[in-house]
């Protein structure tokens, strides 16, 4: 008759409990911090990135400043419009970081800016005569990021074999 | 007898695990601080450069010309001739009580090439290294009128 009643709390549920407990919060702590540290990785990455573009730009803008100052200078030793292409022509010709391009009778030079390994600023020009007071020796054409990287073709691993 | 030494090492046992909780808890709650500092950190970064960006693109867009940026910006001109504006959380320009960060520009003309120097730094300790620097360029090209009046 006189039966023992069984404590719910007995010894070792207090500790199960707690180690239970803990164990949560150390997984959402160390999730926390994994994900905290992912995204500054990710924000310094993009901030890398972004430093970089603008030093390139900066740098393409600084071409930009020696090309107006040549075609400048031709143009100041040039008498009329055929003897300032051509006077480009003979300048330009022949200098690795620029490319002089021809077609349909207009001259357009184009240079790269390195950004990163993988990745240049691509700055075309149309060259122009001047005949306006308000107009320039050029006119930019484009300005923009070329992926140089190869592309390479992920085939895959095939996992299953099938016969 | 039997109930008492069981009771007893209940009580140890209890007593250990409050210990061991609190200890492991005060560890655990230390490393949610410094994931908090990490993620406020990372936003810092991430609405600086943001922001940096918007001014070097407006720069860009007002082909150079500093007033542009003050007239769509709300800038403050200092008295050493940079500007000063200042932005929210939501990077909304603002005055400088509502404000968490500050923005510095200081523009710099060589031969044409305007250039803009974008410094940001946090409202709580203005003096510490900025969050995020960006600089700008912008040539102006030279015209048929400049040329011939050389």
């Amino acid at each position: 008759m006189n039966k023992k009643r069984k404590s719910f709390f007995s010894i070792g549920t207090s500790s199960i409990l707690i180690i239970f407990t803990l164990l949560v919060l150390v997984t959402f702590a160390v999730l926390s911090l994994v994900s905290a540290n992912a995204d500054v990785k990710l924000s310094q990455s993009a901030s890398e990135n972004i430093t970089s573009f603008y030093l390139a730009d900066h740098n393409a803008q600084i071409s930009l400043q020696k090309i107006d100052a040549t075609l400048a200078e031709i143009y100041l030793g040039s008498d009329d419009e055929n003897t300032f292409y051509q006077n480009i022509k003979t300048h330009y010709n022949g200098q690795d970081e620029y490319t002089l391009e021809e077609s349909d009778s207009k001259l357009y030079l184009s240079f790269h800016t390195y950004v990163t390994d993988f990745e240049v600023l691509n700055s075309k020009l149309q060259l122009t005569f001047p005949r306006k007071n308000t107009d320039g020796f050029y006119k930019i054409l484009s300005w923009n990021l070329i992926n140089t990287k190869e592309w390479a073709l992920d085939e895959g691993v095939s996992v299953i074999h099938n016969p | 007898m039997a109930q008492k030494s069981k009771s007893a090492l209940f009580l140890i046992e209890m007593i250990i695990s409050i210990l061991f909780f609190i200890i492991s808890t005060a560890i655990c709650m230390q490393v949610f601080v410094t994931a908090h500092l990490i993620s406020k950190k990372s936003v810092d970064l991430s609405t600086s450069i943001f922001q940096a960006q918007t001014v070097a693109s407006l720069y860009s867009a007002g082909k150079g010309d500093i007033a542009f940026l003050v007239d769509k910006l709300q800038y403050n001109e200092n008295a050493d001739g940079t500007y000063t504006s200042y932005f929210d959380a939501n990077g909304v320009f603002t005055n400088k009580e509502n404000s968490l960060y500050q923005l510095d520009i200081e523009e710099t003309d060589n031969s044409n090439l305007n250039t803009i120097s974008i410094e940001i730094h946090s409202n709580d300790n203005v003096n510490a290294d900025p969050i995020y620097i960006l600089q700008s360029s912008y040539y102006l090209q030279n015209t048929k009128e400049v040329i011939d009046n050389e």
